[in-house]
């Protein structure tokens, strides 16, 4: 362990010096504390806080990724090429023990750089929305809306289970209903019951039920929070929204109405006497945009939730950070692993083709999502990469997959709560197994190659 | 006959191809060489260049592996962690992190063996006084001349106490007190049963310290022994005498042709140059203890750790 340390030691003595990392905490003070200033919101506090955060970790994150993948790179290829691996290969060590050591190396820095990163943000926001500059409404708006982190309670969805099960029964009594299995045709049948459900037409409703755990709840605000669909969002015009909230005893305790833009998930505020009533909620969604009609659908995971307050924004900031470090520790891996395997500008190559691929994996995921197709472009020249791309596509998806634990950063300007289940997870995955399988290929690559070679042969 | 316990290096059949990038055969760096050194011994690997001396080096180093052959030091393959923990290597260029300083960058290679912050400590301390960087060891490499460089170079190789040292081209960039400072040092480690192979294209430097030679040629090795018995001209002899009385010396010659019937050439020995630069660097510095060379071989005994060396008998390098 001490040589891996040592190693570590001189990877971050190396790069301090050498500047990388003074370019590197310039970038991160830019992305965390001058570019925010520059933006501007939707006109509400929230939506200020809400872009300001969500553009900075953005900007850090990519800045980040490249300045790890670069880092990385080079301090394995300029080694092999600057030829200080000679003497470091030739003393009792392993390319295990190098790799290891150059990658705690390159964690180590982008600890220090999140850190630095999480101050800047969290002293930007708190100074530029210090209390003093905010009305009452707009304190009381940032510290229960986005400056908290709020979990996610999901609907009761027992009865909808028992109507797919009848449903299941249905079909499977029918003569010649047993064409798949049992698991497969409730699956089904709970995707079409959703699907139904989810489609609210103009003048209709839909009720949803949620157990709160009251004690938890007594003290802390609730939120409905809902992601909907409309053809109004196609004209860019807002949509009519109505809401009606209450318990068993009594359904309409509260009423809420709004034009809203249905792209963007929206959330209103319990009142505190349904909050403190009991442990059922129940929550009806009128479609009460009439003039003109229009029919609203709800995303099938995230349609309709109750958030509720469960830790600070500082807290949340912290998982965030660990979500990125997380993310940073892989590519890192992927870095050392191209630098150990090419030579300087193809190992340059190789990266920025990473970092690009990683860059378009919303795009990648959606257009294998929506099964995109090359078969009706306009130029039949090209209609038969159609095959080749799809299969290309999915191999980027099926990659990036891993990575995907990237998304919930996302909840952080929402204030809704990063679990420490999805931080440990995206350990798991990120640092410890893929970054860990990375390393192994990364220290076998650098064993078998030829340190001493020619460069010209 | 060498015993098999006393060898240090043994190499055998060593070939290597390099090859490009479709793997056809493109060129034969070393072809099928032998050679055994012992313990104590200083070998010396000469050649022009493109000879194969530094790809020999490299495989001897696990830099390179070979074609075909076989190397053992200590009977282990030079991969093994053990070759590598009683191996020092001095490259042809120091190739050290610029960016650390010499303190530093002793102490990152020292750490790497199985060794106490304690004499981790001691050993960089000693090596950095030994080499004369005391006073620049926190200096950064970058900002050093080549032969402080060197220097440096030559202390991480010696780092671990070596039991083989490997060095390639060990004087390139010292100044002439320099170079006899390493030359002695080789000597000194010799004595003390270290195994030193030197590849070098500096002939005088290999001819005072080698105890043994190969001389390579395009990949093979064409000329292996010892250094005495190569360069030992049997058909004449030399008679080194104190100076002597003109007419004592003109008797002495007489007598001489009487018996051989051939008066003999009688001349004056004459110092190397290096021999005669080291004595004039070291009296304009005036006096022996503060004479770089005198005072660093004080630290080498110390470093060594075993009595003290003659350094006049380790120089070799006065002819006549």
């Amino acid at each position: 362990m001490r040589k891996i340390l040592a190693i570590a030691g001189l990877t971050i003595r190396n790069s301090i010096r050498s500047r990388i990392f003074t370019p590197s905490v310039v970038l991160v003070l830019l992305a965390t504390s001058a570019f925010p200033l520059i933006l501007i919101g939707d006109g509400t506090i929230q939506g200020h806080v809400r872009v300001m955060i969500d553009y900075s970790i953005r900007v850090l994150t990519y800045s980040l990724v490249a300045s790890t993948v670069w880092t990385a790179v080079r301090t394995s290829t300029a080694e092999i090429e600057e030829r200080q691996m000679w003497l470091l290969i030739t003393k009792p060590v392993t390319t295990t023990d190098i790799w290891f050591g150059k990658w705690l190396g390159v964690l180590a820095m982008n600890a220090c750089l999140l850190f630095v990163a999480g101050t800047a943000l969290l002293a930007t926001v708190k100074l530029r929305f210090r209390p003093s500059k905010l009305t009452a409404q707009e304190l009381h708006v940032l510290s229960t809306e986005i400056l908290v982190a709020r979990s996610t309670i999901e609907p009761d969805c027992s009865e909808l289970q028992e109507e797919a099960r009848q449903l299941t029964e249905a079909i499977l009594s029918r003569p010649g209903g047993r064409t798949s299995s049992r698991e497969a045709t409730l699956a089904s049948a709970q995707s079409e019951i959703e699907k139904k459900r989810n489609r609210v037409a103009p003048g209709d409703s839909r009720e949803w039920r949620f157990h709160v755990d009251k004690t938890s709840s007594a003290d802390r605000s609730l939120f409905v929070s809902f992601n909907i669909s409309s053809p109004r969002q196609l004209e860019m015009k807002p949509l009519t929204v109505e809401w009606h909230a209450g318990t068993q005893q009594n359904r309409l305790l509260q009423s809420y109405r709004d034009d809203i833009f249905p792209s963007e998930r929206n959330s209103f505020l319990l009142s505190s006497s349904i909050s403190r009533a009991g442990k059922d909620i129940l929550v009806e969604y009128v479609n009460a945009q009439t003039n003109p009609p229009s029919t609203v659908l709800f995303h099938d995971k995230t349609g309709v939730s109750i958030l509720q307050n469960t830790a600070s924004f500082e807290s949340n900031l912290v998982r965030a950070m660990m979500i990125i470090f997380c993310q940073l520790a892989l590519f890192a891996a992927l870095g050392l692993t191209i630098g150990s395997l090419f030579s300087m500008p193809v190992a340059v190559f190789v990266s920025f083709a990473v970092i690009l691929i990683f860059m378009l994996g919303g795009f990648i995921s959606m257009t294998v999502a929506e099964n995109n197709s090359l078969s009706y472009h306009p130029f039949p020249s090209i209609r038969w990469l159609d095959p080749f791309v799809r299969a290309e596509f999915r191999i980027f998806n099926a990659i990036l997959a891993p990575v995907r634990h990237w998304g919930i950063t996302a909840n952080l300007p929402r204030g809704e709560v990063i679990p420490w289940s999805e931080v440990a997870t995206a350990f798991a995955i990120q640092v410890v197994a893929l970054s860990g399988l990375t390393g192994i290929v990364g220290a076998w690559l650098l064993k078998k190659r030829e340190l001493g070679a020619p460069c010209e042969v | 006959m060498m015993k098999q316990t006393d060898l240090t290096v043994e190499v055998e059949g060593l070939t290597k191809v390099f090859r490009d990038f479709w793997m056809r055969p493109r060129i034969v760096a070393v072809d099928g060489i032998s050679f055994k050194i012992a313990r104590g011994e200083v070998f010396g690997l000469l050649g022009p260049n493109g000879s194969g001396k530094s790809t020999t080096l490299k495989m001897l180093l696990g830099l390179l592996y070979p074609t075909g052959g076989r190397i053992s030091i200590l009977g282990r393959p030079p991969q093994d962690g053990y070759a590598r923990a009683i191996t020092g290597y001095m490259p042809e260029e120091s190739y050290l992190y610029k960016y650390l300083t010499a303190r530093e960058t002793l102490m990152f290679y020292a750490s790497l063996f199985n060794t106490t912050a304690a004499q981790r400590t001691e050993r960089v301390e000693q090596l950095l006084e030994m080499m004369g960087l005391q006073h620049s060891a926190d200096r950064r490499v970058g900002e050093f001349s080549k032969g402080m460089t060197r220097k440096v170079a030559l202390a991480q190789a010696l780092i671990n106490d070596p039991e083989l040292l490997i060095l390639d081209e060990p004087t390139s960039g010292l100044d002439p007190v320099a170079c006899r400072q390493v030359k002695d040092l080789v000597i000194t480690l010799a004595k003390r049963g270290k195994t030193i192979i030197l590849a070098s294209h500096l002939l005088a430097d290999v001819e005072d310290i080698c105890s043994k030679i190969a001389i390579l040629y395009d990949g093979r090795v064409h000329v292996e022994g010892t250094v005495s018995e190569m360069l030992q001209d049997h058909k004449h002899l030399s008679i080194t005498l104190d100076s002597v009385e003109p007419a004592v010396l003109e008797s002495v010659l007489a007598d001489i042709k009487r018996h051989t019937g051939r008066r003999p050439e009688v001349r004056h020995p004459a110092y190397t140059l290096e021999d005669f630069f080291v004595d004039v660097v070291a009296r304009a510095r005036n006096t022996e203890a503060t004479l770089p060379a005198g005072g660093q071989h004080g630290t080498i005994a110390s470093f060594l750790s075993h009595g003290t060396e003659d350094r006049a008998s380790g120089s070799q390098g006065r002819r006549q």
